[in-house]
């Protein structure tokens, strides 16, 4: 092999949020083959642009070669999530300089496919009626509540600031000039990128809607799962009109809330006054968002479908190693896995727990978390691991209050599985790591790379 | 960074001894009554910093100026009291006055549409908003956005200079520096923030919280309208685009204010004149509301020197709350700024409930004067190019007001601001007023008072000469009525006297005291009339007691008219005869009957369950107020989803006592809150029985660690309508039981028509479930924590329990249900099944749960036999529940089936077969009375075994143990063989008790302590434990209260009670003096903090058993915590069951805080000898993926998947 490597793996450190640069070497020598996945770094985070600006010029100037531009040839935005698509925004200038030969979304990007239609709208709906509850919640003086739905809301989808993670995944559409985006499922034969020895097979997401919507394990038998679909009635948190054919009562019977507020009943019951906490009519009794209440846990719901959508890619080398990058792919997408299978020419058979076996470089799931790394048929079956990267941010994390981002007891895991070589993006390398040849940016501590 | 003032202050007008200084005052000095700490956190800053600070010190060296003092105890007081107390009592510090004038600090929210609007507003995209059709359009409609400058309306000149060197201060929410509307001169430097001064004082923009939503944005609309900028560079929005503009925010994002906020904006515009440089002309104010003592001494010190003040008369609906002008716009030296439409109508008195301005009352019409309102301009904040052209309400007005007087100042400037013209500051501000009332157009006094601005003919005008202007009197917040019917007359002052005309003039500020009073200034001459509004602010529920104090001579008169003629004056022997003679006594009845749905609105649809479908019940008499509202519960008829409420029905309304309450019937929101009433009640009812005490709900817990407080609460709150989803629930967190309603729709809706309305508030089974839930927490707040697998499941199986045996207590549908099954229980009947109509609806068949059976695939009703791994397979909360319920009701029937064995032979003539058809009459008759007897047993035992188990981590086999000591301890003979049903019916579906080896009735029930706690006597004889159906429920309260704090300091005395004492409860003691061990590990290597004990609950239990004999008892639970980032809390704790004769602990129910292995199960972790690990909480959530602790405001008992038909009604 001329180029004295089998592939590189190159993970940035911008913050909470995912991109990776792979280098493939060429049979011929060449310039390598080079696939980019994901830009992004989650909102709140300080300066994004000048953050993900030098991600991009970093790229750039890796990817360029002999040449004056940069080139990649591939790229892949997993999910419309900002953490992953920020920077085709934030870092719009930069992008400039490189050239794009392919872009690859999951098919449930796909704007021709009827089912992604679908779930794109449930999808629309779902953040509306967030955003409805969102507001009010606010309007009610709850901001505690408020801000629970609105964390989601806007660190996922960045939805109210300005440009929201679909402005940044149409910009991602367009970015190979010469070639419209491709839409990948696991029904694609693998590609073998030209010149390489390679072969990238993608894993998810899945079509069965059951595995997409697939949310938590269950206790009593892990790996078993509740089925919950998104079925969300939107009516329920737009404005009542005249019309209500759902209310209870005739309106000879209905009092408009604003008549209420004055009678003396309403008022030393319900409504109180701020004069007089101490009465009847205290306002942790009230009700009155009682109705919207569910939507914290719609939003997470709608985070995790949202994750399930991860385009899963896994990059088989020339001897049969693998490098497993599943985006925020969680348990349903997973599990999809294990019935995947590919007829190669020749008549072999390639199957989804053939390749998480040959693992030997897991990009960790959802940075981190609890639902998005499976056991059993996951982690437990990689038998070859070596080294696992994690895109995390743990202050950052903590800032939003998600104190499990990452979950101790997987990496703990992980670190047991690779013998220590687990890189956190976050953290300094630790000597398992620099065993496995991954080595620091030497400068800016941009990045991490590991030579395989 | 949090916001370190109280959430609630009261503004103090007086020499303050320690600015700005935290103080700490010992005692009740405030006279705030029901303080539990000694000790009350008083913070106190200036309200004011520049007005009445000018003038000549006070004695002290401070002068008498307005404060803000704040205080966590004014949560819990009427606010007008306390202000009362502290005038009256003063800070309790020697050699400090008491304060002149306090009066609340009100939150007010500025009236500003409809809510359900804005939150579709606050998410809408930035695309530009047009004219609201409902109102008479500009002929040139959106295409001439600025028709409101025009000269057919408020007729302003529209230069792009127009307002120069003029500075304007604007008090709104805000603005947005990015918007292209800001005004070209905004004095940015000198913006200020009065609603979040912690973290930007000095910037005024206009700022949510959080969140990606558009906020309302008002600040930036008014803003707009004053001297916005152009869109995208075109040409100015803003009637006064060349004026400088000083932001002040005083309201946020939502418009929500508190009085001081408005008050400091004053002040800091008051401050601003002390610079020529920073000098302030014209103050606009687009909101209101309530009045304030504060405000009209901020008026008054602006309006002397020199500042133009207009603010918005107020908007409403429907003319609710109030129609007349709110404050400070009703304030005389301010200008009030009222509505008027493009097509020259009032923009008043609107129908519909659409929003309308405020005018009036007539003594304002002098210094009102109206803009043009809706449609005006509305920059669109977060959206930097937009300007929406549906600006509205009284907000939008109040600007073209300012403007029009920047615009008169900066053409007559020289005049105005020449001392020798207008020798003294006020002058200034009566010109400029006297131009715009003295030029504007007249049409309609009433609606517009002084007329409609004419910008224009205003300007044209010259400056009135000093001699002319007449200043006006200061402006007071005063109610002179109160002055006339408390006999003090107008002479009368004092600074109370003051304080309870604010107070009073506050509330009449809605439209209640309107309708009687419609002008505060002009009294009503008529005693009547006088004497109507004295009683309105009497009963109005937010008067204060010494508001009350002080009309109750007006009012008593009225309250006491009815009384009895006089006794004629004879002996007193006589006298009492004739009194009786003439009154004779009146017993209360003991009982009220109400009518209900026997099961729920479905079985009237059936044919043949029609007759059944009504029932009496007859619940405990009680005094109810309208709701109802009683001792134990309070219906509230809100229905926020349909945004109305439903009237309260009141069941001691004559008519309604004399036919048992109203008749059932699903369209009839009153039998609904009837019948939650009633089936809450009768509830409430069995668990008094069965414990012979009477009934408490959980106490409030607020607060955490050292602010940890517990308030008893006396009433559940009960929603019939609060949901609009098939779903039902206790929420621990309010205190009350929601309940849904939702339309059954699809094909599948089994007996109900498509597009039927289904109530959980009308099923019988629904409401005592959730009743049960709320009762359940009252008695072990920790069982709704989920820590084993039995959790969740047994307060679900509960509260199914109960309802389940409650359907024995209806004799029609009984008689019915042994008559259609022939006796035989055990077949598919409606007694076993629960919420049928909410089964129909959401499956198509079957009711929502069966104790007995249910459908297979084929449709068939099949019984459920016993496996003997039910309990072992079942996971879901309501899965595993099941298991439970059905052991309870096996053994019912078991018992049911032997005592009616002798019944059946009798009606056969020895041979126990029943012959085929129907059965007699009369054995229908007995075998309803055995069914029914054995089941209000059955429900008795159930329920005091409550008593029997742990205080946390209860497993269903210690339920069952339980059952069995409770049963054991009163009827100590089993002769019914009671307890071996309930043990063979338990162990058939596999519920076996933890560490039990031997299943009989013996080694099951619980074990007195190996050895005795030797002290017990001493601290028993110390407590009060008079506590039974008859003591009030408060004292009942407030004396295990006590109790539990003696019992505590007894424990934590190691003088008293021995280590190895509380090693044997299972309890690990602190040091003395700690309040909890800071490393702690039960698990070697994972450290944690092991709090102090916690007693829970010490109550008296009186019982009486079938042999007549008294048992008194008294059941004492400890808990412990242990506590560590990354963990579940861990608890272990002890209920003792103590046999108060013999002063000694009859039954001791452990779990042990130092148990490793039910550590290990609750946090997951493997156990020691490597078996598999529970993961607590069931299903792992998507919420575990981000946090570690429980769901914060989730309700435990709301159903996590609200449209499946599994989890309905927990």
């Amino acid at each position: 092999m001329s180029a004295g490597y089998r592939a590189k793996v190159r993970m940035y450190r911008q913050g909470l949020g995912d991109c990776f640069l792979i280098s493939l070497p060429r049979n011929d020598g060449s310039e390598p083959y080079h696939i980019m996945i994901d830009c992004g770094v989650i909102l709140g985070t300080a300066d994004p642009q000048t953050k993900m600006t030098a991600v991009v010029n970093d790229i750039a100037a890796t990817t360029k070669g002999a040449g004056e531009r940069g080139k990649i040839d591939l790229l892949i935005a997993t999910h419309e999530h900002w953490d992953h698509i920020s920077g085709f925004v934030q870092a719009s200038d930069a992008l400039g300089q490189i050239d794009f030969a392919e872009v690859w979304l999951a098919w449930t990007e796909d704007p021709n496919d009827e089912q992604a239609n679908k779930l794109r709208a449930q999808r629309g709906t779902a953040l509306r009626a967030l955003q409805l509850s969102e507001s009010r919640l606010r309007l009610d003086g709850q901001d505690g509540a408020a801000n629970n739905v609105a964390g989601f809301l806007t660190s996922f989808f960045g939805v109210g600031g300005g440009s929201s993670t679909s402005a940044a995944l149409d910009v991602v559409r367009g970015l190979a000039k010469s070639k419209p985006p491709r839409y990948r499922a696991p029904s694609d034969p693998p590609v073998q990128p030209p010149g390489t020895s390679a072969k990238l097979f993608v894993l998810g997401p899945p079509r069965d809607e059951t595995l997409l919507m697939k949310e938590a394990v269950a206790a009593s038998s892990p790996e078993v799962y509740g089925i919950d679909q998104l079925s969300i009635d939107l009516a329920h948190f737009e404005p009542v009109t005249d019309d209500d054919s759902d209310a209870p009562f005739d309106t000879m019977q209905k009092i408009p809330l604003k008549f209420a507020q004055q009678m003396p009943f309403f008022m030393q019951r319900y409504w109180g006054g701020d004069v007089d906490p101490a009465g009847d009519g205290a306002a942790w009794r009230r009700i009155d968002t009682a109705f919207v209440q569910p939507s914290a846990q719609l939003a997470l719901q709608l985070d995790n479908a949202t994750n399930n959508t991860s385009l899963v890619l896994a990059i088989q080398l020339a001897d049969g190693d693998v490098l497993l990058f599943p985006a925020d792919a969680q348990i349903g997408n997973w599990l999809s896995w294990q019935n995947v299978a590919w007829d190669l020419n020749g008549g072999t058979k390639i199957t989804g727990p053939d390749l998480l076996k040959r693992v030997i470089f897991y990009k960790v799931g959802h940075h981190g978390s609890h639902n998005a790394t499976l056991k059993a048929h996951g982690l437990e079956m990689m038998d070859a691991l070596k080294l696992a990267m994690i895109p995390v941010d743990q202050k950052m994390a903590h800032q939003k209050h998600w104190d499990r981002m990452p979950l101790d007891a997987l990496v703990d895991a992980l670190r047991d599985k690779t013998n220590d070589a687990v890189v956190r993006a976050d953290q300094p390398l630790p000597p398992g790591a620099r065993a496995v040849a991954v080595s620091p940016d030497p400068d800016p501590m941009l990045w991490y790379e590991v030579t395989l | 960074m949090p916001d370190p003032r109280p959430a609630r202050s009261i503004l103090v007008k007086g020499r303050l001894p320690l600015e700005g200084a935290s103080l700490t005052v010992q005692g009740k000095p405030l006279g705030f009554t029901g303080l539990k700490d000694d000790k009350v956190a008083l913070l106190t800053r200036p309200l004011f910093t520049s007005i009445g600070r000018d003038g000549a010190l006070g004695m002290a060296g401070t002068p008498s100026t307005w404060h803000v003092v704040g205080s966590p105890a004014l949560e819990e007081v009427n606010a007008w009291d306390a202000c009362h107390a502290l005038v009256t009592h003063g800070f309790g510090l020697a050699g400090t006055d008491a304060p002149e004038f306090a009066e609340p600090d009100v939150a007010q929210r500025w009236i500003f549409g409809d809510d359900a609007d804005h939150a579709l507003m606050m998410t809408a995209d930035c695309q530009e908003d047009q004219q609201d059709g409902t109102f008479p359009p500009h002929p040139a409609d959106d295409a001439h956005p600025l028709w409101f400058r025009d000269h057919a309306h408020a007729d302003f000149p529209g230069n792009a200079d127009d307002g120069m060197g003029i500075c304007i201060a604007h008090l709104d929410t805000g603005f947005d520096p990015q918007h292209d509307t800001t005004p070209v001169h905004l004095r940015s430097e000198l913006q200020r923030n009065f609603v979040d001064p912690i973290n930007f004082p000095n910037d005024a923009t206009d700022r949510t919280s959080a969140g990606g939503l558009n906020n309302l944005g008002h600040g930036t609309g008014t803003l707009g309208i004053l001297a916005g900028a152009g869109p995208s560079g075109g040409a100015p929005i803003g009637a006064a685009p060349g004026a400088s503009v000083v932001p002040v925010r005083v309201a946020d994002s939502v418009v929500l204010f508190r009085n001081s906020a408005i008050a400091q904006g004053f002040d800091y515009v008051h401050g601003l004149l002390k610079n020529p440089a920073t000098r302030v002309h014209v103050i606009t104010l687009s909101m209101g509301g309530l009045a304030s003592q504060a405000w009209a001494d901020a008026v008054n010190a602006l309006y002397d020197a020199g500042v133009f003040i207009v603010a918005a008369a107020g908007n409403n609906h429907g003319n609710l709350p109030t129609r007349n002008i709110v404050y400070p716009a009703r304030f005389r030296r301010v200008i009030a700024a009222s509505g008027v439409m493009a097509d020259q109508k009032p923009y008043a008195d609107l129908p519909n409930f659409v929003m309308a301005g405020n005018y009036g009352p007539a003594s304002k019409n002098d210094t009102t004067i109206a803009g043009y309102t809706p449609n005006t301009p509305w920059a669109r904040i977060g959206c930097k190019h937009i300007v929406n052209h549906n600006g509205a309400g009284t907000s939008s007005t109040t600007p073209q007001i300012a403007a029009a007087a920047a615009l008169y100042w900066q053409k007559h400037r020289a005049e105005l601001d020449d001392p020798a013209k207008y020798p003294q500051a006020w002058m200034r501000v009566e010109a400029v007023r006297a131009a715009l009332l003295g030029t504007a157009r007249n049409t309609d006094a009433t609606h517009f008072g002084r007329g409609i601005l004419q910008a224009a003919a205003a300007q044209a005008s010259a400056p009135a000469p000093a001699a002319s202007l007449q200043m006006q009197p200061p402006d007071r917040a005063s109610f002179a009525l109160l002055r006339i019917l408390t006999g003090l007359g107008f002479a009368a002052e004092g600074q109370r006297q003051q304080m309870l005309e604010l107070e009073a003039l506050q509330l009449s500020q809605s439209s209640t005291i309107e309708a009687l009073l419609p002008d505060p200034e002009n009294p009503p001459q008529t005693m009547q009339a006088q004497g109507a509004v004295a009683e309105a602010l009497y009963v109005d529920p937010r008067a204060s007691n010494a508001l009350r104090k002080a009309l109750e001579p007006v009012v008593s008169g009225k309250i006491h008219a009815a009384a009895s003629p006089p006794v004629p004056g004879l002996a007193p022997m006589d006298k009492l005869h004739f009194t009786r003679a003439m009154n004779p006594k009146v017993v209360a009845p003991g009982r009220r009957r109400l009518r209900v749905f026997a099961y729920d609105p479905g079985l009237e649809v059936k044919l043949e369950t029609y007759a059944i479908n009504q029932a009496l019940v007859d619940v405990r008499w009680e005094k109810l107020a309208p709701g109802p509202v009683g001792e134990y519960v309070e219906v509230v008829d809100v229905d926020p989803r349909s945004s109305a409420c439903y009237a309260p029905v009141d069941l001691d309304e004559p008519y309604l006592l004399v036919q048992n309450g109203r008749a059932p019937a699903e369209s009839d929101a009153q039998f609904h809150q009837q019948m939650v009433y009633a089936v809450c009640m009768k509830t409430i009812e069995h668990f008094e029985h069965a414990l012979g005490r009477v009934a408490l709900w959980s106490p409030r817990a607020t607060g955490a660690g050292a602010t940890y407080r517990a308030e008893y609460v006396q009433r559940l709150r009960i929603y019939p309508h609060a949901l609009r989803e098939a779903n039902a629930y206790y929420s621990p967190d309010k205190k009350a039981l929601l309940f849904g309603y939702f339309p059954a729709e699809g094909q599948n809706v089994g007996i109900n028509a498509p597009g039927t309305l289904v109530f959980g508030a009308l099923s019988y089974d629904i409401v005592a479930h959730e009743t049960t839930h709320a009762l359940l927490d009252g008695i072990h707040r920790r069982y709704s924590e989920q820590t084993n697998p039995d959790m969740l499941a047994f307060h679900e199986a509960f509260a199914d329990i109960v309802a389940l045996f409650q359907h024995f207590t209806v004799p029609e549908a009984l008689r019915d249900q042994i008559a259609r099954t022939r006796g035989e229980l055990s077949q598919e009947n409606l007694l076993s099944q629960l919420a049928f109509q909410f089964g129909q609806a959401m499956k198509g068949r079957g009711a929502l749960r069966d104790a007995l059976g249910g459908y297979d695939d084929k449709g068939e009703w099949v019984p459920k036999k016993p496996t003997g791994t039910e309990y072992a397979s079942a996971s879901e909360p309501h899965e595993r529940g099941s298991v439970l319920v059905a052991s309870v009701f096996d053994a019912f029937l078991r018992i049911y089936k032997i005592r009616c064995a002798d019944l059946v032979r009798l009606a056969t003539g020895g041979t126990g077969v029943l012959p085929p058809g129907n059965i007699p009459h009369d054995l229908v008759e007995r075998l309803a009375q055995e069914a029914s007897k054995v089941a209000a047993q059955w429900l008795d035992i159930c329920i005091r075994a409550l008593d029997y188990c742990p205080p946390v981590d209860l497993t269903f086999g210690d339920y069952l143990r339980a059952l069995i000591t409770a049963d054991r301890d009163l009827v100590p003979d089993d002769t019914r063989s009671y307890r071996i049903a309930f043990l063979s019916a338990f162990r058939e579906r596999g519920i076996f008790a933890e560490g039990v080896r031997y299943l009989s009735e013996r080694s099951l029930a619980w074990e007195p302590p190996p050895q005795p706690l030797h002290g017990l006597k001493t601290i028993l004889d110390d407590m009060d434990l008079n506590w039974d159906l008859d003591s009030s429920r408060k004292n009942a309260y407030e004396n295990s209260e006590r109790n539990g704090k003696k019992l505590h300091k007894w424990l934590m005395d190691p003088a008293a009670v021995a280590d190895d004492e509380i090693d044997m409860l299972g309890l690990f003691r602190p040091k003395p003096g700690e309040r909890q061990l800071l490393t702690f590990e039960i698990v070697k290597g994972i450290p944690g903090t092991l709090a102090g004990f916690e007693v829970h609950s010490v109550r008296p239990a009186r019982r009486i058993g079938p042999d007549d004999q008294t048992r008194s008892q008294v059941v004492i639970e400890i808990t412990q915590t242990w506590r560590s980032p990354g963990y579940n809390a861990y608890r272990g704790g002890v209920t003792l069951i103590v046999d108060l004769a013999k002063a000694e602990v009859r039954y001791i129910v452990r779990k042990r805080v130092m148990s490793e292995s039910r550590f290990r199960a609750q946090q997951g972790l493997p156990q020691a000898d490597g078996t598999a690990a529970f993961t607590a909480g069931g299903a792992t959530s998507l919420y575990e993926n981000y946090y570690d602790v429980r769901e914060p405001g989730k309700e435990p008992f709301a159903m996590l998947h609200r449209s499946t038909a599994s989890a309905v009604a927990r």
